[in-house]
């Protein structure tokens, strides 16, 4: 199969190389917030092309997910626009793009805040990822289930379920990149996201007795 | 004796008796009669009163996982289960005619499950049917009720891994709804 | 596909008679219906006040619970449920042979040998009626 980048329109854009992700989920995330439809083609060192179609949320890969490079040494990024009308890039449906943002997001940024996340922002789930087609952890369901109830920074997050910082913002990196967070107007901590709250929140989260752990250990997960 | 009720709702041909059966530990107990609606959901049977599984946590708890018909003609059966249970799991097939509009319905009609405990939606035969997207289904439900998070996934019934999960997430929304009213500070 | 049974016009009008006649002979019965094992009435006796529809469903309900329960300790097929109220009884058993349940409700006039009897007679000459039509 043959995945050509259409030559009408203007020529591709190419940006440096750079190790990691980031870039890529950079572009990712400028493309998401315009309207001007694009296409992207990712191409990690040492594996095919990643096609992405935006206008119908799917990417192209003939790599499984599962063997997604976490830390490739560089990832090629080039975009280019969608002339008004084209057909889609590969055969519908593709893959769902949120499968592939998912381990973009919690890769990129090394542990850190992602560039477009701003100091002390807090966040609340707008909707849960599909957790049956994105490898997850425990830790990573916890939070997400934690996001759902209540606005929380990353390091606030962290600190409710017992967990490093910089997995806390690995999440919020994938969910913000997925567009599946709302980011709250509040500017000092609401009652929710106290410290007292948190400890007992921790308290729950970590325990041993709880039903959710007593499952688990009984059907694994 | 601990018990943990928790209720598979959804329209016919879902995936309800298939899921218990995935996650039961014993033999399901079922009712299933000879379905008269071939053009509703092509299957043979349908449950006419209840799905029953379980799955032992020890000496003195278990989870009993109940599964109710989906005609509303079984209503009553909704009724006397959803007093019982502390969370949902809500299936709908999605090459069904209008899924979305299924999802709303069931979610309206054990809407005191998710005050009480939690939901969580599982969507079968995407596979088959790529449209509503996960994203459809959660769109539509913050139009009818922006107070609402729940978990959707696509699922397939048969798969152990993936009711498991849906199970523990149901399970860990539930408790982590109760950790923040416990600490006062979610109402409903 | 054959029709369903509560669309079957052979079956409803066997089902009339069948009826009709537990009704000739208990003046104490207040309700009876035929319905599919899946819980469509395919008829039921004319002038009850009983919701129909919704006691269908229950019946199948009813059925398919006792079919459980018996299949559970083993002692073989459920041949008939009582259920004994203050004001009467709700008997029901299955039509041998088909996929078809008869529901009779009687008055607390009536013995409960009695509606018992009837009940049973009715379910076996709707049976024969069945197989007769098939014939």
């Amino acid at each position: 199969m043959s995945y050509p980048i259409s030559s009408a329109g203007a020529p591709p854009v190419a940006a440096p190389a750079t190790v990691g992700w980031s870039a890529a989920a950079i572009a990712v995330r400028s493309i998401l917030q315009i309207s001007t439809p694009l296409l992207l083609r990712l191409v990690p060192q040492g594996h095919e092309p990643i096609y992405i179609d935006f206008r119908h949320h799917a990417f192209l890969w003939p790599t499984p997910i599962s063997a997604f490079p976490a830390i490739p040494l560089s990832v090629d990024v080039e975009t280019e626009p969608v002339p008004e009308g084209a057909p889609p890039l590969f055969d519908p449906p593709g893959q769902n793009l949120d499968n592939l943002l998912w381990p973009i997001g919690l890769n990129a940024f090394g542990g850190q805040s992602a560039s477009w996340l701003r100091p002390n922002d807090r966040y609340r789930l707008k909707r849960w990822p599909n957790f049956t087609e994105m490898n997850h952890t425990v830790e990573q369901m916890r939070m997400t289930a934690l996001l759902g109830t209540v606005a929380l920074t990353p390091e606030e997050l962290a600190d409710a379920v017992g967990a490093d910082v910089r997995v806390a913002r690995q999440l919020v990196n994938a969910l913000s990149l997925m567009d599946i967070l709302l980011v709250s107007n509040l500017v000092a901590a609401p009652a929710e996201a106290a410290p007292e709250t948190r400890a007992t929140l921790r308290e729950s989260a970590t325990t041993r007795d709880s039903l959710f752990s007593r499952l688990r250990k009984r059907i694994g997960g | 004796m601990a018990e943990h009720v928790i209720l598979f709702a959804g329209p016919m041909g879902a995936g309800k008796t298939t899921a218990i059966q995935t996650l039961s530990e014993i033999d399901v107990v079922l009712t299933e009669a000879e379905n008269t609606e071939r053009d509703v959901a092509d299957k043979p049977t349908t449950t006419v009163a209840l799905d029953y599984g379980e799955i032992t946590l020890g000496d003195d708890e278990k989870v009993r996982l109940y599964g109710v018909p989906g005609q509303r003609r079984f209503d009553f059966m909704w009724e006397i289960l959803k007093e019982r249970a502390i969370g949902l799991v809500l299936l709908v097939n999605n090459d069904a005619p209008d899924p979305v509009a299924s999802v709303l319905e069931f979610l309206e009609e054990f809407g005191e499950l998710y005050d009480r405990g939690g939901v969580v939606i599982g969507i079968s035969r995407a596979d088959v049917s790529a449209t509503p997207t996960v994203a459809d289904y959660a769109d539509a439900i913050a139009v009818r009720r922006p107070d609402l998070v729940v978990p959707i996934f696509t699922i397939d019934a048969r798969n152990a891994s993936q009711m498991h999960m849906v199970l523990m997430t149901l399970i860990l929304n539930i408790e982590t709804r109760a950790a923040m009213k416990a600490s006062g500070h979610l109402s409903s | 596909m054959s029709t369903p049974a509560h669309k079957n016009p052979t079956i409803i009008a066997n089902g009339i008679a069948t009826l009709e006649e537990i009704n000739d002979l208990c003046r104490s019965l207040h309700y009876a219906a035929l319905l599919t094992d899946d819980g469509f009435e395919v008829v039921s006796l004319p002038g009850t006040r009983v919701q129909g529809s919704r006691m269908a469903s229950m019946a199948s309900s009813m059925q398919a619970l006792s079919d459980a329960v018996a299949r559970e300790v083993r002692i073989g097929s459920s041949e008939y449920i009582i259920i004994a109220a203050e004001k009467g009884y709700v008997i029901q058993l299955r039509i041998p042979g088909e996929t078809l349940v008869l529901s009779a409700m009687f008055g607390d006039s009536e013995t409960l040998g009695k509606a018992l009897s009837v009940s049973r007679l009715a379910s076996t000459k709707m049976a024969a009626l069945m197989s007769s039509a098939t014939a």
